[in-house]
């Protein structure tokens, strides 16, 4: 079948898909999966992905190299997105993309930056519990002026009981999901400590500019331009870093200190 | 000794009175407190560290002294952010040694915050190392 384009915050990837069955779960999942995207015609494509049945499932390549294997067509079309996500991500230079959980509160972002694994999906299904707007639970897009952008796929739980991941739509959670960009309330650098207590300090705008720096994507690729959204989102937001226990009193904790500042 | 602040290869932008450098050549970025951004600013290769000093405490009104401006003298070259010869560098050195030994001026710690930024994979798994041990 002839391959089609799909373009995402100006990055075009092309795909190939072997058979219609493929096609079908590319359509159904890439739209949910990869924000901001649209398909496109007689784009000239950055990245080149195929997907084909092999003997045991489906295999996903990127520029003729070997890249994923998955047993069903949805798990390699998902793995598919998300290395798509993760391209689109290292080669935007504008929005800047920073790995992190966001959703809105009276207005305002509240942004949890951190990477893979860090509890941001977590801790962002409890704050869209008690009511918080979805922005992200993987990356915070910082635009012009210092907004925060959405970037609403689905959230990624992980069930760490052998279930494996879930992806779950937000409104699961009660929650609605956020279409305007908006200025960032508070920054919040958490780890997540197992029975750990709610325990955070006040960071200087400098290294609350460091810290989206360290969870940049493209830092290295675009530095001028992620330093300069860095440096504006953290001038206008008070930051900290601490520790978390619980999810749900940690979502408590959190709107509060939103409200307060 | 008059220092020079390096001006190539590198990126900077202010934030609420502290200096972010990233560093093209080594990939690394800071962040310099008030005072050492002050310092730094005024390191342009012809004003002595007395008159750095002078400079400093009009800029900040703030009583730091000649011993804080050599330290962070100090801490700007370890960072590689002056143009230094080997022998000044090495003075600069020396005179961080001779302060910390003394443990002298009381000054707003750290001076410079550094981080190695991630390369793309690394930001997404966690991998990155942090040897400037900002712990974010």
């Amino acid at each position: 079948m002839s391959p089609f384009s799909i373009a995402s915050y100006g990055v075009t990837v092309s795909i190939s898909v072997a058979n219609a069955a493929l096609l079908e779960a590319v359509t159904r999942i890439a739209p949910d999966a990869l924000p901001g995207s649209k398909l496109e015609h007689g784009e000239a494509a950055r990245f080149c992905y195929s997907l084909a049945e092999t003997g045991s499932g489906v295999a996903v390549r990127r520029g003729g190299r070997n890249l994923i294997s998955e047993h069903d067509r949805a798990a390699a079309v998902r793995r598919l997105c998300s290395d798509i996500r993760l391209k689109v991500a290292a080669a935007a230079s504008s929005p800047v993309f920073i790995h992190a959980g966001v959703v809105g509160w009276k207005g305002r972002a509240i942004v949890l930056p951190g990477r893979t694994f860090a509890g941001k999906s977590t801790l962002v299904a409890s704050l869209l519990r008690l009511g918080a707007t979805y922005l992200s639970d993987e990356f915070a897009l910082l635009g012009a002026g210092g907004l925060v952008y959405p970037y609403p796929c689905k959230l990624h739980i992980r069930s760490g009981q052998g279930h494996g991941d879930q992806l779950i739509s937000p409104s699961c959670f009660g929650a609605l999901v956020g279409v305007e960009p908006l200025p960032v309330g508070l920054l919040l650098f958490l780890k997540y400590r197992p029975e750990g207590d709610w325990r955070v300090r006040t960071l200087s705008p400098g290294i609350a500019a460091l810290g989206l720096l360290r969870n940049a994507v493209a830092a290295r690729m675009y530095p001028a331009e992620t330093l300069q959204a860095s440096a504006l989102v953290a001038a206008q937001a008070p930051a900290f870093r601490g520790q978390r226990g619980d999810a749900q009193a940690a979502a408590e904790e959190i709107l509060t200190m939103c409200d307060n500042y | 000794m008059k220092p020079l602040a390096r001006n190539e290869q590198i990126t900077v932008e202010q934030v609420r009175g502290e200096t972010l450098v990233y560093d093209l050549r080594n990939r690394k970025a800071h962040c310099l407190n008030a005072a050492v951004s002050a310092v730094w600013r005024a390191c342009d290769g012809q004003t002595s560290i007395q008159g750095i000093a002078e400079h400093v405490r009009r800029e900040l009104d703030r009583p730091l002294d000649e011993a804080f401006v050599e330290t962070a003298l100090a801490e700007l070259s370890r960072a590689g952010l002056l143009e230094t010869g080997p022998e000044e560098a090495g003075r600069v050195r020396s005179h961080l040694t001779r302060r910390q030994v003394s443990a002298g001026a009381a000054i707003l710690l750290p001076l410079i915050a550094t981080i190695a930024v991630p390369k793309p994979a690394a930001a997404a798994s966690g991998a990155a190392p942090n040897p400037g041990g900002v712990p974010l």
